[in-house]
């Protein structure tokens, strides 16, 4: 059933423009947050040889195929790395609109909803996961569309391997509705397993390392954070500097480095007190530890303190 | 010159086999599309050139001269016999855009193969046994019968055509005529689908099984899994096409190619069992008579020579002196012996993709083979997966990937037939599996020690086999102290292909234990009595560090000493 009323779904869908709007402007304007850091960090910025030898688990790993294509066209900053996914979001918009004009007008507005998370502007797979999600549901309609239908499961199920789950129950949904045991085995199940093992083969067989947890920042400390890093800046200068940081903020420090092309920086490091730094960032709750190593803070706040070693220990 | 005299070796050896295959085939008066029929022609034919070097080599005839008289003569016979013969009627034709891709692939591996091939022979087993093998009927112009060994007593159909080819290009000839059994197997494949209306799934079979990385390097190596897998690939094919009107001469065709498996490789007996059972037992007389034709005269060699049919197995129902049924129960206990995973899912993905713990990897395409239980929907997928499924069962009794291999035709055909009805999932599977498994890509990804082919070794000569077989280097000095007739032991296999003495190995025989136990005790006089007069012991080998430092005492000299190797003689 198409929609009534064009001038509602104009109001709805300015409506939905301006909210993709401030999207964008989220994506452009929000300082690079803890996860986003750490994707690109190990995922993003070594080679794939390199990703693969750490062993570590990727679960966006469709996300950071394309981010890796962003960063290389554009370099590296917070808004390049979060650009798939808001071309994501975009996608996502398009499809509810299409569902919405087939089915309701309510359609468009819960649509909507998921917009005002921040899946869509954040510099990971799960709003790619969600769009690709919603395609399935508006492709269902017309039986030519199985086959992409399976495509975007599995490119779902890439984008975000957490949505192996809701990638399955909309594949039975999709049976459901059709009804076509054969057809939905051939041209819904056998594609999205092949996609899926195309883009997860490799990152799934060499995930043996432990996951590593990243609280995320407050929106102040992510701030805090780069005020930080813009006085080491100032203050590190042209020489080579290493830098220890704590874990949280060490992906956070290495994309500020990528971003601003600090190349005379070290890769910064997990300070775990046995390693000796020129520069060292730690959390406010922590500034004890400028005096007890006989440190020279050189900027302070109420988040974070930056020191580095004084002339005479260096 | 090297690279010349074995492509002309492997060439004699391919076109001799084609020309006998050609005169079987016409003998037997059985009629094949034109494309199908040069491939069966070559595969049947290496069985027959494999049993006449046989003969060759019992009578101690196997020489050069031979070689070539009777290989002229066969070519010469067959090309008379061709002359005027009506060509057969073609396949059904592969859809132009199959053929491209699966042309492409093919021959962007084909020239990577066969630059492989063309370097020297470095394989573990390759210059271990099959190869030391055929340098040791080369030296004696026939079987050595004083020489004893688990692997001298295998069957060596394989190593028979090998002895033809290393009789003019040496090892690099033999790994050729290898490549030729890995290049025929997917063109095998593609004429089976194209028979049986499915072209577009069997070049998809073909590339995945011919990209595949364990069969690349076998395939390139002087070994014999892909000749026994293209063997048993062409007995259930002969099944398959000739179903509703199988003759006496098929059968016996079919049972020839059984019993060349078997020759080729023990693991491959299940293929006459199985070839009964596919024939509903349609007169098992003629299976029988093919089989016997050509399994036989291995049996009968060992029955004669060792006291044992099948050996080096079965020893508790025919006990002998050579091996022992508890030596044998340890060995065949240490193949199945898988290393310890993290998990089932790291088997899984060691076998497909990393290749580490386990030599050697299939590709990861074959991630996908649970999907080919789709193919039971159609009849042939039902019986392809049946014969995976039994070509599969030595993998339960050796942890080698390669001995999936005979098994990969019919579950890559039966896999390709499940995704038959998915839109462009077969061309992106197949080049998924193809871009995958390129040395290069390889590199990225797999282990670093995994087996498999590496890149483009041109032009490689000595240093390349020094670099890669540590016994290399001890070759001259090996072959200065040690005379013709004297016996060198070694706790370890060795790169007999490229020694050329015989070395009596710890676990490889009655002789090599009894000896293996004597020098343990310290009893160096007890080990010469034996017929030990030298000795290759590795830093690592439990001796190593006694007998170097009391050389005196064990009254052993030591004569050269190379890559953690030495070579003692006993005084």
């Amino acid at each position: 059933m198409k929609l009534r009323s064009t001038v509602s779904i104009k109001v709805a869908m300015a409506v939905l423009a301006a909210i993709f709007a401030v999207e964008v402007y989220r994506a452009a304007a929000r300082p690079i947050g803890v996860g986003e850091a750490y994707l690109y960090d190990r995922f993003v910025r070594p080679t794939m040889r390199q990703v693969l030898a750490s062993e570590l688990p990727n679960r966006d790993f469709l996300y950071t195929l394309l981010e890796k294509r962003s960063v290389g066209l554009f370099h590296v900053s917070p808004f390049s790395v979060r650009l798939p996914s808001l071309l994501f979001g975009a996608l996502y918009l398009f499809a509810v609109w299409r569902l919405a004009r087939r089915l309701s007008g309510w359609f468009l507005a819960a649509g909507a909803l998921p917009l005002f998370g921040d899946w869509f502007w954040r510099a990971n797979g799960t709003g790619a996961a969600i769009a690709l999600l919603l395609c399935p549901i508006w492709l269902a309609s017309d039986r030519r569309n199985l086959n992409l239908i399976g495509i975007c499961l599995g490119l779902s199920v890439t984008a975000q391997t957490d949505f192996a789950i809701p990638a399955a129950v909309i594949a039975l949904a999709v049976l459901a509705y059709w009804r076509q045991w054969p057809e939905w085995i051939d041209r819904v199940i056998i594609p999205a397993l092949v996609v899926a093992l195309i883009l997860l083969v490799l990152p799934l067989t060499h995930a043996y390392a432990p996951e590593e947890k990243t609280p995320e920042f407050t929106a102040s400390q992510a701030a805090h954070l780069q005020s930080a890093l813009e006085a080491l800046r100032i203050g590190a200068g042209s020489g080579p500097i290493s830098i220890g940081a704590p874990p949280a903020a060490e992906p956070v420090v290495n994309f500020y480095r990528a971003q601003h092309r600090a190349g005379n920086w070290e890769r910064a490091r997990r300070d775990d007190s046995s390693e000796h730094f020129d520069y060292y960032l730690f959390p406010a709750g922590e500034a004890d530890a400028v005096e007890q190593r006989h440190l020279i803070a050189i900027y302070r706040d109420a988040d974070f303190v930056v020191a580095n070693r004084s002339h005479a220990a260096m | 010159m090297a690279a010349i005299t074995a492509i002309l070796g492997a060439a004699f050896t391919i076109a001799v086999s084609l020309a006998l295959g050609s005169l079987l085939l016409g003998w037997l008066k059985l009629e094949f599309c034109r494309q199908e029929g040069a491939l069966l022609a070559f595969v049947s034919g290496s069985a027959c050139v494999s049993l006449a070097v046989f003969g060759l080599c019992v009578i101690h005839q196997a020489t050069l001269p031979v070689f070539l008289a009777g290989g002229t003569a066969a070519i010469g016979a067959a090309l008379w016999k061709v002359r005027g013969r009506p060509r057969g009627k073609p396949l059904p034709v592969l859809p132009r855009a199959w053929a491209v891709l699966f042309a492409v692939i093919y021959l962007a591996f084909f020239a990577c193969y066969f630059i492989n091939a063309l370097a020297p022979e470095i394989s573990p087993d390759g210059s271990g046994y099959h190869l030391g093998n055929v340098a040791r009927d080369w030296r004696h112009h026939g079987f050595e019968w004083d020489y004893h060994s688990i692997y001298s007593s295998l069957g060596q159909g394989m190593e028979m055509l090998f002895l033809v080819a290393f009789s003019i290009g040496r090892h690099p000839a033999a790994s050729m005529v290898h490549m030729a059994f890995q290049a025929v197997l997917p063109l095998l494949m593609v004429c089976y689908g194209r028979r049986c209306g499915f072209p577009r799934v069997a070049a998809f079979a073909g590339l995945l099984v011919y990209v595949c990385p364990v069969a690349g390097i076998a395939g390139v190596s002087a070994y014999n899994d892909l000749a026994v897998a293209t063997a048993t690939f062409a007995g259930f094919y002969l099944i398959e096409v000739n179903y509703s009107q199988l003759g006496t001469k098929a059968l016996f065709l079919c049972g020839l190619l059984s019993g060349y498996s078997y020759a080729i490789k023990y693991t491959a007996w299940l293929t006459l069992p199985f070839a009964a059972v596919l024939t509903r037992g349609r007169r098992p007389w003629a299976l029988c008579l093919g089989a016997a034709a050509m399994a036989g005269p291995w049996m009968v060699r060992n029955w004669i020579w060792l006291g044992n049919p099948a050996a080096p197995f079965l020893n508790s129902w025919f006990p002998n002196p050579y091996w022992s049924a508890s030596a044998e129960h340890q060995y065949l206990a240490g193949l199945r012996e898988y290393p310890k995973f993290k998990s089932y899912w790291d088997f899984i993905s060691q076998i497909t993709v990393l290749g580490g713990l386990v030599p050697g990897m299939i590709g990861p395409a074959f991630l996908l083979l649970p999907l080919s239980l789709l193919a039971l929907r159609h009849p042939h997928g039902r019986r392809l997966l049946l014969a995976g499924a039994v070509y599969a069962i030595p993998v339960f009794f050796n942890t080698d990937v390669r001995f999936m291999i005979p098994a990969l035709p019919f579950f890559a055909l039966a896999l390709g037939l499940a995704m038959e009805n998915s839109r462009g999932m077969l061309p992106l599977v197949a080049l998924f599996q193809s871009f995958l498994c390129w040395p290069a890509v390889m590199d990225t990804y797999c282990d670093r020690n995994a087996w498999r082919v590496r890149g483009f070794p041109i032009g490689a000569g000595s240093e390349y086999i020094a670099s890669h077989v540590g016994d290399y280097a001890l070759k001259d000095d090996i072959e200065r102290a040690v005379g013709p007739n004297q016996r060198i032991f070694s706790f370890a296999g060795r790169a007999a292909a490229y020694i050329d003495r015989d070395i009596v190995v710890g676990y490889e025989s009655s002789q090599g234990i009894r000896i293996q136990d004597a020098l343990l005790k310290g009893s160096v006089l007890e080990a010469k009595s034996q017929g030990c007069d030298f000795l290759l012991v590795n830093d690592a080998d439990a001796i190593a560090d006694n007998i170097n430092q009391n050389m005196k005492s064990w009254r052993v000299t030591e004569v050269a000493k190379a890559n953690e190797t030495t070579l003692y003689r006993l005084d």
